[in-house]
């Protein structure tokens, strides 16, 4: 696959050479987070410095359903067209029990918006374009093959020390971003760990390239007759590559279970044939927890390092980049002085609350794939039974509530006479416009959105008009004939009023700068 | 005159079953069973409407029929 063996130079770090001074921050790891964070603080303003211990991109497809809230923030990151371009966007998910299909969904997109609820890719190709556009960017400074050993921080800044095949160096950083995934180096270094209930289960994860066409849609079997009883989870991807997750119960041996021969058949029964190649095989033990705290003095966790889901709600590559949202527009105001260094503890506290609704989503989806014998198992056989004849059981099938963006507790100003699907907390909802669309013109820098009415004016406030239309008005307005709504560098909907007055925008934009 | 709520909203409810299924951890059979009448009574006060509690059993009851 030419993706994934495409190998990445850097130059020489100059701290081999002589110290380096101190950056504003150094990120640990180019994954998708990594990199997106760099990205972002870019477009912020703000230089950074990504060391990975790799110089290539992930091996396998790993993380493949892009929410529609991730897409946003690509469009932002300059990837997202690459990304939907490459991508295959599915929207039917069909649910078997045992031999029969029970029920199928169709995630009709909703009109007027940007982008669509879904896109599968592969995590190689979201990693090749970020690298590509991050490369492209002056303020970026790239080093691949560059291994954090050691971490420690004081009250003004961390320290790390980085080994190179040239030599070691070491580097100081105001703020250092830990995006060095499940077994983060940087989590172990400073004694830290995952907190919470352990909730363990064990999946075969494989790509396979099939040579016809299969519908695009997700398939998810509980029980099927061809893989003893435990779930199996089948999603198309682009080049014809196949996705498909087995549940292997946490007894299996992952070195027995990955050979080809043990594989090939299993996989032969999901896809009813032989004429297949098997790509990349993985067996992933996932488990459901957090670190207690993503913030800690001058290191901040984001992504995997911070906190992990099982893979049925993709929950895991998208939490990760809601927590770049959530973090890059707030760093940067504190490095550049405009807020105090205690708004980094609202992306603690808003990202903490995302990853322990994402946790609860994947805990119970886990819980009902895999139901204790007794009643659990007797509530689920009834939920099944039902469901084949009565819509409404249905809803109780829960094989993978799908990624959504949470929706903040933020303090600011509401009128409950406003739509709920814009409240404050939210992330501002898209709406076409008659030039291009609302998520775009949003943009990243703290926003008044009026709709029906004049924008009071506010010193350091931009102010943008909604153009009224079905959408943008069933969105924003309901029944009101005007509102206002103060809108995040992040797209979250910080404070809303009916009437605003130039006072009380002024007073919300202070609080959002302060993270209260 | 109400009927039987035919349809779910996808997620809405997956606190309430985990909620339920919880309640009966640690029981053994026979206190699941009175676990269960006693659920029922409390659910039924407070549907309260003969029609739609007689739809609901005949589907629990068909429930218990299919072979799959």
């Amino acid at each position: 696959m030419p993706v994934e063996s495409r190998t990445f130079e850097s130059k020489p770090p100059p701290g081999l050479t002589a110290p380096e001074p101190r950056k504003p921050v150094v990120i640990v790891g180019a994954g998708p987070v990594g990199l997106a964070a760099a990205v972002e603080l870019a477009n912020f303003g703000v230089p950074s410095v990504v060391l990975d211990d790799n110089n290539t991109v992930s091996v396998g497809s790993r993380a493949i359903c892009w929410s529609k809230r991730s897409l946003e923030i690509f469009d932002r990151l300059g990837v997202g067209d690459k990304v939907v371009d490459k991508g295959v966007i599915w929207q039917v998910g069909r649910t078997f029990h045992r031999d029969r299909e029970i029920f199928n969904f169709d995630l009709l997109p909703e009109a007027g918006h940007k982008r669509p609820a879904f896109v599968n890719l592969q995590q190689y190709y979201v990693e090749e374009y970020l690298l590509e556009r991050a490369m492209s960017l002056d303020l970026i400074d790239l080093r691949f093959l560059n291994r954090v050993e050691t971490i420690e921080f004081n009250d003004e800044f961390a320290i790390a020390d980085i080994r190179t095949p040239e030599g070691s160096y070491r580097l100081e950083a105001e703020y250092l971003l830990a995006c060095d995934g499940v077994r983060s180096t940087i989590r172990s270094e400073l004694g830290l760990d995952f907190e919470g209930e352990v909730f363990e289960e064990r999946f075969l994860i494989a790509d396979v390239k099939l040579d016809f066409d299969f519908p695009s849609e997700r398939r998810f079997w509980f029980e099927p007759p061809f893989h003893n009883g435990q779930s199996a989870l089948l999603h198309k991807q682009p080049d014809d590559i196949y996705r498909i997750d087995l549940q292997l119960g946490l007894d299996a041996d992952p070195e027995q279970e990955s050979h080809p021969e043990r594989v090939a058949p299993r996989i032969e029964q999901v896809v009813g044939t032989s004429r297949f190649d098997i790509e990349w095989v993985s067996v992933y033990t996932f488990h459901c927890r957090r670190m207690e705290r993503f913030l800690h003095g001058r290191v901040v966790f984001l992504g995997d390092s911070a906190h992990v889901v099982s893979p049925f709600g993709a929950r895991g590559g998208n939490g990760g980049l809601q927590d770049v949202d959530n973090l890059c527009w707030k760093l940067a105001a504190v490095l550049e002085g405009r807020a105090s260094a205690a708004l980094l503890e609202s992306y603690n506290a808003e990202r903490t609350f995302g990853a322990d609704e994402n946790i609860a989503h994947s805990t119970r989806t886990t819980k009902f794939m895999t139901p204790a014998p007794g009643m659990e198992r007797r509530f689920r056989d009834r939920v099944f039974r039902i469901a084949g004849k009565h819509e409404f059981a249905r809803a109780w099938v829960n094989s993978g509530r799908l990624s959504t963006p949470c929706v903040y507790e933020v303090p600011g100003a509401d009128d409950s006479r406003l739509p709920n699907i814009a409240k404050p907390g939210s992330v501002a909802p898209d709406a076409p416009q008659p030039d291009g669309w609302l998520i775009d013109k949003i943009g990243r820098k703290p926003v008044l959105l009026h709709a029906g009415c004049s924008a009071p004016e506010v010193a350091g406030l931009r102010t943008l008009q909604l153009k009224l239309n079905e959408n943008a008005r069933a969105r924003y307005l309901r029944d009101q004939a005007n509102a206002a709504y103060l809108v995040r560098p992040d797209q979250v909907i910080a404070a809303r009023w009916v009437e605003a007055d130039a006072d009380s925008v002024k007073k919300e934009l202070a609080a959002m700068w302060k993270g209260a | 005159m109400n009927r039987l709520i035919s349809t779910g909203q996808a997620g809405e409810f997956d606190k309430i079953y985990d909620n339920l299924v919880n309640a009966f951890e640690g029981l053994d059979d026979e206190q699941c069973l009175d676990l269960s009448a006693a659920l029922l009574v409390a659910l039924a006060n407070h549907v309260g409407d003969e029609r739609v509690i007689d739809e609901a059993i005949e589907i629990a009851k068909e429930s218990l029929n299919d072979p799959a």
